[in-house]
């Protein structure tokens, strides 16, 4: 039974979404888009500030810009995915595009879960938000069930 | 000349021959030479050749006609039609009197050329030698050898006869040398020998030896050939019946072998050197015609004539000796016993010469007996010596035509005449008339064998008086053995003859008296008269030699003396004792000793014994001291004085003063030596300038050449001399030049002739030109006028000339095509020439730019430029660069990279200048495609970071416009959104236009650039490449920068390839710093004010480049990106703009620290 209500409490608890972006702008308008669909979201503009968010809280999606003033997307991705294996990624960026082999690569090799070229729309954000935490569940319950899952 | 067309030759053992053939043939007898000459002239007739004979003993033109009228029939038509010319030698080969081998040459050549003129095929040609005389041979054979060189080339057969009994074995092998077959004639058998120079294999050489050897045989001159070790190879059987020896012992022998007898003329042992055969050996030259004798074994001896000569083969390989001989035993017997003959003869002459001195000594007896009469004469002889002791001798030199040339004072007092009245003058007419022809005939006898005569005959003095005079002429001859002057001595005599007048007279008188007593005594005693009459025949006799004896002692002014044994002065005459400077007969019984001093008393003593020893008369030459101490030179001759049994008793001499005589002789030998010198040292000058010199006389004949001039026309000099103009030069020439009318008018008129050009070939050589010149030159006095004709060689100089003209053309042609603009300036600056390509880019004709000042036609504000320039290469500076427009005719300026040099003298003074141009605006064209097309490329590597500095905005845009749509009812966002909307828009616009501002072309204006300004632009660009690639920007910029001359958007360019190139050289990010800074340079420009230099600098801290790459920085297309990154251009095109901008672009860089590009721009003058 208390398996019951821990799940009733953790159904209402909207999923968490962290945004790193170099653009304030864009951070701006990823959170104008998520929030409203029920996402609990975290802004930041540096990649340094993003892993440090990340070490206090879980989440359970990053959108993470491919070209960050402090950082590359890229290798704060792969950071992300070593040091919180229950987050998933979306790589976002004006740089790639969709069949760009950075993207097919780095989707193949688990290191992001979707990828959104800007400009977007906001269906394909909320859409891809929707698919990632589906996945982070996915990964999490998998987790749960052989202690040893994957890191 | 079809040679191989095959010639009938009519001589079976020969066959066919072609053209060109030249043949010898050998023959004993007429028979000989007509057998093979009549066959021979048949083929040719019969085959259209014109024939040709020239003949010589024993054959003449009517024999030769008769032969060749027995075999052919028809030979009247030949002769008729001039198919057949018959000549006797005289008239070809020594036509001139001498042989000329040229003429001769030339001869066959112009028949042969008349031969096929007329339809001939060709010329055949036969000539004998047989008037040939052994002087001649070496000439003949080098015209045979020419012959034979030459003949290949010409439609002719030729046949040279040669006599046997007129050939030893080296003419022999000389004529079988120069012609390709000879033939030998003998007692109707033929034999061939084929030369020895055209045959190739040792067989055949072989063959011709044996033939050879077959003729050695027959000769009667012995022959041994010697190999070069001295090893007898062969002998003849001459050689055997001369030597009295064997073929085989001969040949056993070593021609210096120690069994050789060999004897001069004279009997004794020959040493080697003077043998023929080892002088031979040893100089390798022939040696001819020696005497010796040799040994037979049966002890007689052979007296031979024996020459040798060397044996040189082909290839200038020494082969030995040949040694020939001919017996000249019988002559050397002749001779023998003409020698002997001889020998009696003068052993008979000598006896006949004892006879006449025992005569002379009873004379001497007689001369004893008559003291009385000796002492009276005596007397006359002291007062004769008294007048002749005043007189000093008359010295006059003179032509044969008796025209004097020379006087002395004494000459002069004597005629009272001044010297000038006297030179120049015939001495005839102060000779007395009925003696002038004696007096010719004196000196007009002497000939170089007797050149001194002695004579006297009368003169008339200056007052008309007849007086006697003494002369001894002496005649001075030239190589010719003419008489070219007379040298003569004189002393007047008057006196002396006078006396000698006086003396008959008395004489007479006496023989009057003694006549007159004689008959008393007759009447007296008549038992004595026999005997008396005998006594005074005796007497009369004996005074009259007696008187002429001592009147000839006492009056010639030549000294007399006898001594004895003991050299003690038995007689002395007047003379003697004057010249010796002795009284009257202190000397009587004197010595030498006792006289003279002791070094002449020496002298004289040794010639005496000298006389006395040889038992002859010696003349001598004597110096002693006179009274008055100066030096007398004396011509002596001593004689022994025998008695009646031929023993010596005594010694006599005759001695001349010659003092006089040898000091004018002395004095005249200095003055022909010096003109002689003069002569040789003209001559040499002649000889070694390197001009032709040829002196023609008025009959046009060449008097004189020089060396150069035989050298260039290859004759010799006695060929020349005396020809006439047209036989040397071609007529050709002579009437192209004008030659001869040329000479004569320089005679005429006295004046130099520049005459020309000339082309002359000289036989066998190249054409030459020559530039000739016609001189007079004033010969001997008698021989009138000459010219010289005086040409120069300009050959080479005019071939020169030629190439110069063609460089010079060439040059021009390549100035006028040039694309380049060539203009040439005065030291003003002013144009002088102006090329196609200047007319092309500036619009202005050559006549409207001819004339301007070069710095007038350039844009107005750089013209000082390209005025300081030309005034600084005008002050000595050499080659210099610049840009500067050039205007043009509709307005425009075509930007010009001029490179200006100096013109300069041999003496290094500035002639002008010289300013190429090259237009630059192709150019320029094309590197703004270049940089363009860079600046696209640089673009694309660019790409990732305009995309993402565009669709950033682009995405705040897009996502703002859908929340509008979204959510339209919550008005704060509604308001939000639009404000972000406008400021993405905003900052994608400004990306956009930075992008179009750095791809657009540039515009080309050069003005004022603020660097800082421009720097700032660039990294706006590029900002964001740079964040994407972490690269961290640092500026330390130097405020109050000075501003450059430049294009900002040609600068920009370069700032923003330097700084991509530092963002590549930077993978994983680091730090840019740019700097600026100025510099003073220090150094003050020629031209204006010292100007700042700017300096930008990018250093990175990239991975710096390898020391192998550093080189290759600026190369276009090198490039170390990959494929699609990098184009390889950026650093080559800010190369090419920073030159542009008179700067300079540097790099530094250590690996693994990072790289420094340096750009060092000028600044603008008082900028900053």
């Amino acid at each position: 039974m208390a398996d019951i209500w821990k799940r009733l409490r953790m159904k209402r608890e909207p999923p968490r979404v962290l945004v790193v972006d170099d653009e304030p702008d864009l951070c701006w308008a990823l959170e104008n888009i998520l929030r409203p669909a029920g996402y609990a979201v975290t802004t930041t503009t540096k990649g340094v500030e993003a892993l440090d968010l990340l070490a206090k809280e879980p989440y359970d999606v990053a959108f993470v810009d491919a070209k960050l003033t402090d950082a590359d997307g890229l290798e704060l991705a792969a950071l992300i995915r070593q040091r919180n294996p229950h987050t998933a990624i979306v790589l976002i960026s004006g740089y790639f595009y969709q069949e760009d082999t950075v993207v097919t690569e780095g989707m193949l090799n688990d290191l992001f879960v979707g990828f959104i070229s800007k400009p977007f729309n906001l269906e394909e954000v909320r859409l891809m938000a929707r698919r990632a935490v589906s996945v982070a569940k996915e990964e999490k319950r998998a987790d749960g069930s052989h202690s040893s899952g994957r890191r | 000349v079809p040679k191989k067309k095959t010639r009938k030759l009519g001589i079976d053992v020969v066959g066919n021959v072609s053209w060109g053939t030249h043949l010898c043939v050998f023959y004993h007898t007429q028979e000989d030479l007509i057998d093979i000459l009549v066959p021979y002239f048949k083929a040719g007739l019969q085959n259209n050749e014109f024939c040709m004979w020239v003949i010589s003993e024993p054959l003449n033109v009517e024999s030769a006609k008769r032969a060749l009228k027995r075999v052919i029939k028809n030979l009247d038509d030949c002769i008729e039609k001039g198919q057949v010319e018959i000549l006797d030698y005289k008239q070809w080969y020594t036509k001139s009197g001498t042989f000329e081998a040229d003429r001769v040459l030339q001869g066959w050549v112009e028949k042969e050329a008349q031969a096929v003129e007329r339809g001939f095929d060709g010329l055949r040609l036969a000539g004998d030698t047989f008037w040939l005389e052994e002087s001649d041979w070496e000439e003949f054979a080098d015209y045979e050898a020419t012959v034979d060189r030459l003949i290949g080339e010409h439609r002719m057969i030729a046949i040279c006869a040669y006599s046997l009994d007129k050939c030893g074995a080296p003419e022999i092998m000389d004529v079988v040398a120069n012609h390709q077959f000879a033939l030998v004639r003998r007692g109707g058998e033929w034999e061939i020998i084929e030369s020895a120079k055209r045959r190739q294999a040792e067989e055949d050489l072989r063959e011709s030896r044996g033939r050879l050897q077959s003729l050695f045989e027959t000769m009667a001159e012995g022959v041994a050939l010697i190999a070069p070790d001295g090893q007898i190879v062969q002998a003849n059987p001459a050689a055997e019946r001369i030597l009295g020896l064997k073929r085989s012992e001969i040949e056993a022998r070593n021609y210096i072998g120690p069994e050789w007898e060999i004897l001069r003329p004279d009997g004794t042992p020959m040493p080697l050197q003077e043998m023929v055969a080892p002088r031979a050996m040893k100089k390798k030259r022939p040696v001819k015609n020696v005497v010796m004798g040799a040994k037979r074994p049966d002890g007689s001896i052979s007296w031979i004539n024996a020459s040798a000569a060397p044996l040189i083969g082909e290839a200038g390989t020494f082969g030995g000796v040949v040694a020939t001989f001919i017996d000249i035993t019988e002559c050397k017997q002749t001779e023998e016993a003409l020698q002997k003959a001889h020998d009696e003869l003068e052993m008979r002459v000598e006896e006949r010469t004892a006879e006449l001195a025992e005569a002379n000594e009873q004379l001497q007896a007689e001369i004893a007996e008559r003291k009385e009469a000796e002492r009276a004469l005596q007397a006359s002889e002291a007062r004769y010596s008294a007048i002749v002791e005043d007189q000093t001798e008359l010295i006059c030199r003179f032509t044969p035509d008796e025209t004097l040339t020379f006087v002395n004072g004494a000459y002069c007092r004597y005629f009272n005449k001044k010297r000038e009245e006297l030179i120049g003058h015939g001495f005839m007419p102060l000779v007395f008339e009925e003696d002038q022809e004696f007096a010719e005939k004196q000196f007009s006898s002497l000939s170089p064998e007797n050149p001194v005569v002695t004579y006297a005959h009368r003169v008339v003095g200056p007052n008309g008086e007849v007086r006697w005079q003494e002369w001894s002429d002496r005649a001075i001859f030239d190589e010719q053995g003419r008489s070219i002057e007379f040298q003569s001595v004189g002393r007047d005599i008057t006196e002396r003859k006078q006396l000698e007048e006086a003396l008959q007279k008395a004489c007479s008188e006496l023989e009057v008296r003694v006549e007159e007593r004689t008959t008393e005594l007759l009447e007296a005693n008549e038992q004595l008269q026999v005997e008396i009459a005998e006594r005074e025949r005796v007497e009369k006799d004996l005074r009259e030699v007696n008187k002429q004896l001592r009147l000839l002692l006492a009056s010639i002014p030549d000294a007399v003396y006898f001594k004895n044994l003991q050299g003690r002065y038995l007689l002395i005459n007047r003379a003697a004792e004057e010249i010796a400077g002795l009284r009257g007969g202190e000397s009587f019984g004197k010595t030498d000793e006792q006289l003279f001093p002791p070094d002449t008393a020496v002298q004289f003593r040794r010639n005496d014994e000298e006389a006395i020893e040889r038992r002859e008369s010696v003349r001598f030459e004597e110096r002693m001291t006179g009274a008055k101490g100066h030096e007398i030179s004396l011509e002596t001759i001593r004689f022994p004085l025998c008695d009646s049994q031929g023993n010596v008793w005594g010694v006599g001499g005759i001695s001349r003063d010659v003092t006089e005589r040898k000091r004018v002789e002395e004095a005249l030998q200095k003055i022909n030596l010096r003109l002689e010198s003069r002569e040789r040292f003209i001559t040499r000058i002649l000889e070694s300038i390197p001009s032709s010199l040829v002196v023609i006389d008025h009959n046009l004949r060449i008097v004189s050449a020089n060396r150069n001039f035989l050298e260039k026309t290859r004759r010799e000099r006695q060929a020349i001399l005396g020809c006439k103009i047209d036989e040397v030069f071609p007529s050709v020439l002579l009437d192209y030049a004008q030659l001869d009318q040329k000479v004569k008018e320089v005679l005429r008129t006295g004046e130099p002739v520049e005459g020309g050009k000339v082309a002359y070939r000289a036989p066998g050589l190249p054409t030459r030109i020559y530039f000739y010149r016609l001189v007079p030159v004033r010969a001997e006095e008698s021989e009138g006028e000459n010219v010289m004709l005086l040409m120069d060689d300009i050959t080479e100089r005019e071939q020169l000339a030629e190439e110069a003209r063609q460089a010079e053309r060439h040059l021009a042609s390549v100035v006028e095509c040039a694309n380049d603009l060539v203009v040439s300036l005065d030291p003003q600056g002013r144009i002088v020439t102006w090329n196609q390509a200047a007319e092309r880019t500036s619009g202005l004709k050559v006549e409207e730019a001819t004339g301007r000042p070069l710095p007038a036609l350039c844009a107005a504000e750089q013209e000082p430029v390209m005025s300081e320039m030309l005034q600084g290469l005008a002050d000595g500076e050499s080659v210099q660069s610049t840009e500067v427009n050039l205007l043009t005719t509709d307005g425009r300026e075509v930007p010009i990279a001029w490179s200006c040099s100096p013109m300069k003298d041999e003496a290094g003074n500035v002639m002008g200048t010289v300013a190429v141009g090259r237009d630059l605006a192709e150019r320029r064209r094309l590197e703004a495609q270049l940089i363009q097309s860079a600046k696209m490329a640089s673009l694309g590597v660019m790409a990732g970071g305009i995309a993402h500095e565009v669709r950033n905005p682009l995405a705040i845009i897009s996502a703002s416009a859908q929340l509008l749509l979204e959510r339209s009812d919550d008005a704060q966002l509604r308001g939000e959104c639009a404000r972000k909307i406008h400021a993405a828009t905003k900052r994608a616009s400004q990306t956009i236009e930075n992008l179009l501002k750095f791809s657009r072309p540039q515009r080309g204006r050069m003005g004022e650039v603020d660097l800082h300004i421009v720097l700032e632009d660039t990294f706006v660009l590029l900002s964001h490449q740079m964040s994407l690639q972490k690269v961290a920007l640092r500026r330390a910029f130097q405020p109050d920068l000075p501003r450059v001359h430049g294009n900002s958007e040609l600068l920009q360019q370069v700032f923003t390839n330097l700084a991509l190139n530092a963002c590549n050289a930077m993978p994983d990010g680091g730090t840019l710093t740019v700097t600026s800074r100025t510099i003073e340079t220090g150094e003050a420009s020629s031209r204006g004010s010292a100007r700042g230099v700017v300096e930008v600098e990018f250093r990175d801290t990239g991975c710096g480049i390898p020391p192998e790459n550093m080189p290759k920085m600026f190369v276009p297309f090198f490039t170390t990106l990959p494929v699609g990154k990098g184009t390889g251009l950026g650093l080559a095109i800010s190369y090419s703009i920073v030159q542009q901008h008179q700067g300079v672009i540097e790099v530094e860089s250590q690996a693994g620290q990072g790289t420094t590009f340096t750009v060092r721009l000028p600044g603008t003058p008082g900028g900053g």
